[in-house]
């Protein structure tokens, strides 16, 4: 090889060097940065004005969330500047942006302890313990190996069903509690010309839901089995195992023809009209979408609740699961400019304390913190979901723990669809959920 | 010799002047080649060796452990064959609808140019905005059902996009559908560029119009076959919009491409073995694109 020759290698071998190391120290360099901040904040924390916070957040925040941001700026004289990302990819987009380093001052983030992981929270966010809001949290949303990294201030989702009254009347059948009362009452209302459980597999998450979010239930007290599988003691392909057996039960509900034709296709929105129209029972969603159901009641809330009811349904007991919401979920990432780490924490301590009231009147949800009460003007469904989330019984979602979730969906539909049976479809995730172990360390 | 090289001088810096020249004519591309293309291929290169997710805020490299992984999930060779997949299809159907389309509207007039225009339209549509349309043209209770409704008894209503055997199908039809008219615009330029002399003299010795259009005009739109046939396979290879506006690369992982793979992976924080699907897209074009050229020019010059 003639000098010449060497000498371009060696400078396009630097450069991709050179662009990796820039990689690399990207990563690196926040790291350091952090540890300017490392520590609990507390509610002494000095509260700043004047001070401009940019906040990523979702662009399908409603006005509630968008009414709040503008009280504290009112509150406080500092300014949120709001960087839209779209609702459908916002975990992507988010991901995308901080992989790069960048940080907003106040993150909007679904709480989940996975979610939370992938992106190394534990080292890149401001310890929320010290705050004063941390003693009066009814649940665990936020929390990431024993810090409070984050507040979901609510709404709060819950995972069951969405059934139509009338249809029920009809069949003259009794609401199911569980996948054996399923499977007992779909002859007798199929034989009335409607599909029992509308799932809406084209949107890909319902069958999440039906498959997964329902039924383990049952199963997920305290967080115990995911955080079992998180910690490799648990196999969520275990022959025996609640995981093969709630893909069993979907899948003898396709076969007994309880379920819609066209679950390959369907939409989360195709199932909410059919449950509405009357063409379907009911469908297994999280409660995000009772505002749909009156939606489509023109805002006859009434006439909505005389149709259509949200209660719970799981394996056997005939509970309910949450989890928190990444709408009205905020962190604060560490940046390393201290006063603006200090006024994002004073959005949190405000909107948890002063805002916190008008916030959950504002978005009729139910409070998860025992400060605040629930609003007197909820409509029936929201009266059912918050009835929910105050039932003890009442358990952490599965998938809050597990390593490898975001496949499930996929693979609960190729279920669904007959293209893999439940043990097959157990035993891929199994792989996934090693491989996001190993890549957890 | 002092006056020798004084005039030899400016007849040397001429060439290079000129050279230079040039250089400046070339130098946007090549900064956007550059930046666009070499910067990221280099860097998704490197990256797909590396253990880079969101669970650290490390990068350390780790050999073949990312490939090898994603051949162990079955990721890599599911997602391999059903990119080909979809490449191939989408590829023939650019191709034969776009060829018959040019043939048909070969000639220039008024009548001709609508269409033209209206075949291009999709070409200029939004890939997701195809996809959501093609969705509810293919659903169970869509138009297409609801016309083959009317040749067999009762309804109709075979899932396009949710069944697994006719999905990969369906959607490599779509994208198909979407891009066809710009293959009919090479196509017809082709058509147009064969010496009319050729075709009448072919005339004149008796060929038939099937005789014309093997013996002449196929060998001779050889240059457009070598276009067309590249880009729409190779371009199929990155295809992604389509697929997720339509089936999200279900049922299942039916439609999974490389590309929906590449997202899965990437939305769960596993960036390095992203990449490295990534890298085994580009390597799918490389290995498809250097011999496929070189056999479609070898047989232009045939031609």
């Amino acid at each position: 090889m003639s000098s010449n020759s060497l000498r371009r290698v060696a400078v396009v071998a630097t450069a991709a060097g050179a662009l990796f190391l820039a990689a690399c120290s990207g990563g690196s360099s926040t790291t350091n940065d952090q540890s300017s901040a490392a520590g609990a904040a507390t509610s002494e924390a000095p509260a700043a004005a004047g001070v401009t916070l940019t906040m990523w957040h979702q662009s399908a925040d409603s006005d509630a969330q968008l009414n709040l941001y503008k009280a504290y700026e009112a509150y406080s004289g500092n300014t949120i500047e709001l960087l839209d990302l779209p609702a459908d990819t916002y975990t992507t987009a988010v991901q995308t942006k901080w992989a790069t380093g960048d940080r907003p001052d106040i993150l909007e983030y679904s709480p989940a302890p996975q979610d939370m992981r992938q992106l190394n929270m534990a080292e890149n966010m401001v310890d929320l313990s010290g705050l004063g809001f941390v003693s009066h949290l009814i649940n665990h949303s936020g929390e990431l190996d024993g810090q409070v990294l984050g507040v979901a201030l609510g709404p709060i989702s819950s995972y069951g069903m969405f059934y139509n009254k009338t249809v029920f009347a009809n069949a003259g059948v009794d609401l199911p509690k569980n996948y054996d009362d399923l499977l007992d009452i779909c002859p007798t209302v199929t034989a009335t010309g409607v599909d029992l459980i509308n799932v809406g597999g084209g949107s890909e998450f319902p069958a999440n839901m039906i498959a997964g979010f329902a039924y383990m239930a049952d199963y997920n007290a305290d967080d115990a089995w995911g955080q079992a599988v998180a910690a490799g003691t648990e196999k969520v392909d275990d022959p025996d195992g609640p995981i093969v057996a709630g893909l069993t039960a979907v899948d003898n509900l396709v076969k007994a023809g309880c379920v819609n034709a066209d679950v390959a296709t369907a939409t989360f929105q195709d199932s909410i009209k059919a449950v509405y129209d009357g063409t379907a029972a009911l469908t297994i969603l999280p409660s995000d979408f009772i505002s749909q159901f009156y939606d489509l009641g023109d805002g006859d809330t009434a006439a909505v609740d005389a149709l259509v009811g949200f209660a719970p349904i799981s394996a056997e007991k005939g509970i309910g699961s949450y989890s928190g919401s990444p709408i009205g979920s905020y962190f604060v990432p560490t940046t390393g400019d201290s006063a603006k780490e200090a006024a994002a924490q004073d959005f949190i301590e405000w909107a948890t304390t002063t805002g916190y009231q008008d916030y959950i009147n504002d978005t009729k949800s139910t409070p998860t913190l025992d400060t605040a009460t629930l609003p007197s003007d909820l409509g029936e469904l929201y009266q059912s979901l918050a009835a929910i989330l105050q039932d003890p019984a009442t358990t952490p979602a599965f998938n809050q723990s597990v390593p490898g979730f975001g496949n499930f969906g996929q693979l609960a539909l190729s279920v669904l669809v007959g293209q893999a049976t439940p043990q097959e479809a157990a035993t891929k995730w199994q792989t996934f959920v090693d491989q996001a172990r190993e890549a957890q360390g | 010799m002092s006056s020798l090289s004084s005039v030899q001088a400016p007849n040397q810096t001429r060439p290079a002047r000129k050279a230079r020249f040039r250089v400046w004519f070339a130098l946007p591309s090549m900064l956007l080649v550059g930046f666009f293309f070499v910067v990221p291929f280099i860097a998704n290169a490197v990256l797909s060796f590396t253990r880079w997710t969101g669970f650290s805020n490390t990068i350390t490299f780790n050999g073949l452990t990312n490939f090898r992984q994603m051949f162990s999930l079955g990721i890599l060779v599911h997602s391999t064959l059903v990119t080909i997949g979809f490449a191939v299809t989408t590829m023939a159907v650019q191709n034969l609808t776009g060829l018959a389309l040019a043939k048909a509207l070969q000639q220039s007039n008024r009548v001709n140019s609508v269409f033209r225009t209206v075949f291009f339209l999709p070409v200029l549509m939004s890939p997701l905005a195809a996809g959501y349309i093609w969705s509810a043209v293919l659903d169970p209770h869509g138009p297409v059902n609801s016309f083959l409704s009317l040749f067999v008894r009762g309804d109709f209503t075979y899932s396009w996009l949710g069944n697994q055997h006719s999905a990969l199908l369906a959607v490599g039809f779509v994208d198909g559908w979407k891009w066809c008219g710009l293959v009919t615009l090479v196509y017809i330029a082709g058509l147009n560029s064969i010496p009319r002399q050729v075709v009448e003299a072919a005339i004149i010795d008796g060929a038939g119009a099937w005789r014309r259009f093997r013996s002449i005009e196929v060998p001779l739109l050889a240059p457009a076959f070598t276009f067309n046939i590249v880009v729409t396979l190779v371009g199929s290879f990155s295809a992604l919009d389509v697929i997720f506006a339509t089936t999200k690369g279900g049922p299942g992982d039916a439609t999974s491409v490389l590309n929906v793979a590449v997202y899965r992976q990437y939305g769960q924080g596993l960036f390095g073995t992203s990449s490295s699907l990534s890298f085994m897209i580009a390597l799918l074009v490389i290995a498809t694109a250097v011999p496929l050229i070189t056999y479609l020019r070898r047989r232009e010059v045939t031609a």
